[in-house]
């Protein structure tokens, strides 16, 4: 590897450090502290959407079972979409004060809309505010910042209100379901057909994986929103008819065809009807408007909305429309998380370069527009069982990137991206995350706004390595023979998963594997010590580093592949409960096939297996053992693990309230020694490659016995690595592990961090040790880096962190973030929330409000390693 | 070209990822050892050229095992010790002249640290190699300290090393040195990061503990040969010689002798914890950090006699 070589004959003179205006020579200026809606309306939405309570709004769900009821004894995708449309053409419009930019899933500002063909118990017990075991271990949202006044006629339900008035129907629906929900069918399904279904029981048990997903199941996907916005839906009905009309019902696959085509015919008028309510509640409220410029803007919508979805967009203001309603659809149609917009930069520049040329529209209008679409995506949010709330954060993470390349290979970056990060720097809102594709042809400029973006502080863009994702595509898909020009057209579905814009199949697991947990249950010879439950067969002592490696290759081989198979039956249920109709419609090629998303409609059909948190504190935990234990003598393993079941004298976490490292307090001082040789051990991120190769050699066999499997598509698993919040409440049900860490303590957030505190050798050292990990056969791996404000002031600032970004990617890298804040400003957060209601950091793949996160999330946040740059 | 002395020295730090202290990104190394005794040094630890303690008192416990393994019968128990502060007594003079060090590894909280750790030239060329990419044009390797030229021969190792692998170097010193002895590092260094604390010898010396002839000679003599290369630096100290007077005579200073830029560092107080950590006292009155108003102030006062002046 060599570096840059200096001419040391003609070195240029040197003008250090940069005045302000030699930093602003080219057309960069720093910004650093502009972070306001460009527009007085857009301030008054920022402001009502901070305001405004999360609502639980069950009038999409209790239409949708109504229908269901009617419907039953149609053909499954029949009866799918006449309740989809029905629920579409009768929930009521909602057309908020101010906005341009209508349409929504819910009747208040911000809102979830239940889905409870997945699953619903969970409503009523929230509802009824009982408390259960998993409450205290995925506790959520105790930052503070959640604070509101009772509202008559609301029920609190903590994250969530409800009115009191749609309680009953909720309840009735809610009754319907019991039985009948994908959860409920699959667990019978389950118990009746699953050969490991005990150790399944004893997986959720023990936390090696969170409780059921079930209620979240589908996402990462990129729909096709092209063919909304170009073609319209009334071709894509026009496409159906004429499969309908050439095709006879010769076998019971292609009357399947036939079905899904009627189904998909169904519900697109749903949706071109859903848009048509809209434009008449535009035209109601223009009646009745006295405003004249606000009837105007009224009477704009409806225009709009009359003509798209149904056809094709005519301009900038229309194509962003149309992709809304096409996100919306998909949206309300499934129980979906890390549904991504992906390159709606490349979609709608066409429109918007027209707009421009034509003088129809200004770069300002345009600039606020993608600011008001970012409370929309913001305000849909989704409801799940408090674990998932806490694994995930509630976080949609629905994913815009800019960047990346076009079907040519060459460079796409255009102007309406660059005003898409601008929308990002000024309304600072979680949704949509934003991310940037770096290719060596990317431009200056843009990663220039894109360091400006991420200095706002709020966490976004992450930066992606565009090189790299484009060969874990052409790697993994060539099973399916997948296309250069296909893999090009690559984005991010999710936090960081990689995705193809409208061509990947969905549904994923959206669950955790957690590794401490198998930890702790190879060194109690196969006994979880929380719960005392044993789970493995006896695995014999360990007295060898090759025998604790064998031991944790069997138990953790073992519980990966009772997850992987548990979720073909899953999937089994939910194919014949809940196939996606208009998801399906906006994904290409499921039409042309006749066939939906979930019975390989899509081009692309592999899938990604379970997520990971921990792995981390396994490396770090293995090559303490191995120096300490092993070869120096140290201590043995019986007073390791007698000193780790007495929490190495330290008081619990979950007695203290303390889920970091920082702050512990300690009882007594009979396991001192053996815990500082314990810290003292190599640890993951100082670039040593003692430990470094451990971790590699951990994460080889994750994805060995990820492709050792095949997913519910037939094809081998892709493995992801990616913690999102899941290291909180996993750490939270761990004890002390032998790198240290003691119970209770979150585990090591993202997949490259290191460990809080430990990575004393500077951010490089931190970066080195990623990229021993060669990601290319991983649909993702994640680095989270903190960053003092100070390291990257001003232009010059801007271009270090561009410098430090390309030359990891160079190295290697696939993924890096950044939360630009000091520390001290957090710790100050965390006590007085009430002035940091909009203060957004990063967490491990997602922004999010920091007063809406846990604390042991926010614990971690302050204690990860700052870096200076003194 | 030269063949390498795989020499040792003492390095109390190393940075990596450092945007402060030279162009572009760069990697720090700290020396130990200063000639000059500066009464807000943020880094006390450079001052001594030798390893010494520095003692967390927030994670001692008051065990002791460090007095039990101490060779010098340096440590003994605090007389009455209050919460949050030092449980025990170090006698630093008997300190000095140990290199075991034993009671760093005897205390099991972490709560005895050793600033200053051998290292050879190859140890530090490992680093450099390691972060080296993330220099890409502009960074490099910034020798600091202390003053990097009091272990001399180790500083012309690492820079001469740096050089022989085409990495760009600069330099942070005192320049209270003989030229003749500058003079052989010349070769090897291609930025100056050259501090003016004060234009007034009597004043400097106040400061300092040194007068400011030889330091403004040899920045003279640096700027004859390449101004390009001399950059000055004024930590602005407040009631030390944050007066305009003394920043008109700098920036004229400056101009004389073909400098056209100064570099105005804002006192701070990041560096007091240490003092007590190293049983050192700061001598440093109790003043504020100059807020950003002075700052600007003292910058257009320099800037209107022609100099480029940037804060920060």
């Amino acid at each position: 590897m060599s570096g840059q070589v200096l001419d040391f004959e003609n070195l240029k003179t040197l003008k250090w450090p940069p005045t302000p205006e030699e930093q602003e020579e080219g057309e960069f200026v720093p910004r650093e502290i502009k972070r306001e809606p460009s527009t007085e309306r857009g301030k008054r939405i920022k402001e009502r959407f901070l305001n405004a309570r999360c609502m639980i709004d069950p009038e999409f769900a209790v239409l949708y079972t109504e229908a269901w009821k009617k419907y039953a004894g149609e053909p499954l995708y029949i009866r799918r979409a006449r309740s989809y449309k029905y629920a579409l053409e009768h929930v009521t419009s909602v057309i908020n004060e101010d906005e341009l930019i209508p349409m929504q899933g819910t009747r208040f500002m911000r809102g979830a809309a239940p889905k409870l063909q997945y699953s619903q118990k969970f409503y009523p017990h929230m509802i009824k505010k009982a408390k259960d075991e998993s409450d205290r271990v995925y506790d959520v949202g105790t930052g503070g910042g959640r604070s509101h006044k009772a509202k008559e006629g609301h029920i609190d339900l903590g994250v969530f209100d409800i009115l009191e008035e749609d309680v009953p129907a909720l309840l009735d629906a809610c009754a319907y379901w019991d039985g009948k929900c994908i959860e409920d069918v699959a667990d019978k399904f389950l118990q009746e057909n699953f050969p490991e279904y005990e150790d399944l029981k004893n997986a959720f048990e023990t936390v090696i994986f969170p409780p059921s997903v079930v209620s979240i199941m589908e996402g990462r996907w990129i729909p096709a929103y092209d063919i909304i916005i170009e073609r319209g839906l009334e071709d894509v009905i026009r496409e159906c008819e004429e499969h309908i009309k050439n095709t006879l019902p010769t076998t019971k696959d292609v009357a399947e065809q036939v079905m899904f085509w009627r189904a998909c015919v169904i519900a697109c008028e749903g949706v071109i009807n859903w848009a048509k309510n809209y434009a008449a509640k535009a035209r109601e409220m223009a009646e009745s408007e006295t405003r004249e410029w606000r009837k105007k803007e009224l009477l704009e919508m409806a225009d709009i909305l009359e003509w798209v979805p149904a056809k094709p967009a005519r301009n900038f203001r229309e194509a962003l429309q149309a992709a809304w309603i096409g996100h919306l659809a998909t949206w309300v149609e499934c129980s979906v998380v890390g549904l991504s917009p992906g390159r709606w930069g490349q979609l709608l520049y066409p429109y918007y370069k027209k707009d421009i040329e034509d003088g129809r529209i200004t770069k300002a209008e345009v600039l606020e527009l993608l600011e008001l679409l970012r409370i929309k995506f913001s305000s849909e949010e989704y409801i799940s069982p408090r674990s998932w709330a806490a694994l995930a954060s509630g976080n949609q993470f629905q994913h815009m990137v800019v960047g990346g390349v076009d079907a040519d290979g060459m460079c796409s970056d255009n102007e309406l991206e660059e005003l898409i990060l601008e929308a990002g720097i000024n309304m600072q809102t979680t949704q949509p995350t934003l991310g940037i594709q770096v290719n060596r042809k990317t431009s200056e400029r843009l990663l220039m706004k894109a360091a400006e973006c991420t200095k706002a502080g709020a966490g976004y863009p992450a930066w992606f390595n565009n090189d790299m994702s484009i060969q874990h595509l052409l790697l993994n898909h060539a099973e399916e023979n997948i296309t250069l020009e296909d893999a090009r057209n690559v984005c991010l579905a999710g936090c960081v998963e990689i995705g193809l814009q409208g061509m990947g199949h969905g549904i994923c697991h959206p669950a955790f594997y957690n590794e401490v947990k198998t930890l702790e249950i190879v060194l109690n010879d196969g006994v979880d010590p929380r719960t005392g439950k044993r789970v493995f067969e006896p695995l014999g002592k360990i007295d060898s580093y090759e025998k604790l490696w064998e031991a944790w290759c069997k138990v953790e081989e073992k519980f990966m592949k009772v997850y992987m198979r548990y979720w073909l039956y899953v999937v089994a249920v939910r194919r014949e409960i809940n196939p996606l109709i208009f998801g399906s419609v906006l994904l290409k090629d499921c039409v042309a096939k006749g066939r939906p998303v979930d019975n390989l409609g899509a081009r692309y059909n592999k899938t990604v297996t379970l997520l990971n948190s921990g792995m981390v504190n396994v490396a770090n935990s293995f090559a303490a053992i191995k120096k300490c234990i092993f070869e120096e003598k140290l201590f043995t393993m019986e007073e390791l693990l007698e000193a780790m079941r007495d929490n190495f004298g330290f008081e619990p976490g979950d007695k203290t309230g303390r889920f970091s490292m920082l702050e512990q307090k300690r009882l007594h001082n009979k396991w001192d020694k053996i815990h500082k040789a314990l810290l003292a051990a190599p640890k993951f991120g100082n670039d040593d490659d003692y430990v470094d190769e451990i971790f590699v050699k951990l994460w080889k066999h994750y994805n060995e016995v990820c492709f050792s499997e095949t997913t519910y598509n037939g094809f081998k698993w892709v493995p992801a690595a990616l913690s999102i919040s899941s290291h909180g409440p996993f750490g939270r049900v761990c004890g002390a592990t032998p790198d240290g860490r003691l119970a209770g303590v979150t585990l090591t957030d993202g997949i490259l961090s290191a460990t809080p505190g430990t990575d004393v050798n500077g951010p490089i050292a931190l970066l080195n040790s990623g990229v021993k990990l060669d990601p290319t056969e991983m649909r993702s791996v994640q680095l989270n880096m903190k960053l003092h404000p100070n390291a990257v002031k001003g232009v010059e600032g801007s271009r270090h962190l561009i410098n430090l970004v390309k030359t990891y990617f160079e190295r290697g890298g696939y993924h890096v973030q950044f939360n630009i804040v000091d520390s001290n400003m957090l710790r100050d957060a965390q006590a007085h929330p009430e002035n940091y209601r909009d203060l957004i950091v990063r967490v491990a793949g997602f922004s999010a409000y920091w007063v809406e996160l846990a604390k042991p999330i926010q614990d971690e946040l302050i204690a990860r390693t700052e870096y200076a740059a003194c | 070209m030269a063949e390498m002395k795989n020499i040792q020295g003492i390095v109390f730090d190393v940075q990596s990822f450092s945007v402060h202290d030279g162009p572009g990104i760069r990697t720090l190394i700290f020396l130990k050892g200063c000639p000059l005794k500066c009464m807000w040094c943020a880094n006390p630890e450079g001052q001594r050229l030798f390893p010494e303690i520095r003692y967390h008192k927030q994670n001692c416990r008051g065990c002791l095992m460090c007095a039990e393994a101490c060779p010098k019968q340096a440590i003994t128990a605090a007389a009455n010790p209050q919460p949050g502060s030092a449980m025990i007594n170090i006698d630093r003079t008997k300190c000095e002249s140990c290199i075991e060090m034993e009671c760093k590894d005897a205390c099991p909280y972490n709560a005895m640290q050793i600033t200053g750790k051998l290292m050879s030239v190859t140890d530090i060329m490992k680093i450099v190699q390691r972060d080296r990419p993330y220099f890409r044009n502009d960074g490099g390797v910034t020798l600091s300290g202390g003053d990097p030229f009091v272990q001399s021969d180790f500083a012309l190792e690492i820079l001469k090393a740096c050089h022989s692998e085409y990495v760009h170097t600069a330099v942070e010193s005192s320049m209270f040195f003989h030229f003749d002895l500058l003079e052989k590092y010349i070769p090897y260094i291609d930025f100056y990061l050259c501090d003016i604390k004060h234009m007034d010898s009597e004043k400097h010396k106040e400061l300092t503990g040194v007068p400011n002839e030889l330091i403004l000679h040899n920045i003279a003599k640096l700027a004859k040969i390449d101004s390009s290369k001399v950059l000055i630096r004024v930590p602005v100290i407040t009631g030390c010689n944050d007066d305009e007077e003394n920043m008109v005579e700098t920036a004229r200073f400056a101009k004389e002798n073909g400098l056209t830029r100064i570099n105005l560092l804002p006192y701070h107080k990041l560096g007091i914890v240490k003092y007590e950590q190293l049983g050192k006292e700061y001598l440093m009155p109790e003043v504020e950090t100059p807020d950003q108003e002075k700052m600007e102030h003292l910058r257009q006062v320099i800037q209107d006699q022609g100099v480029t002046c940037v804060v920060g």
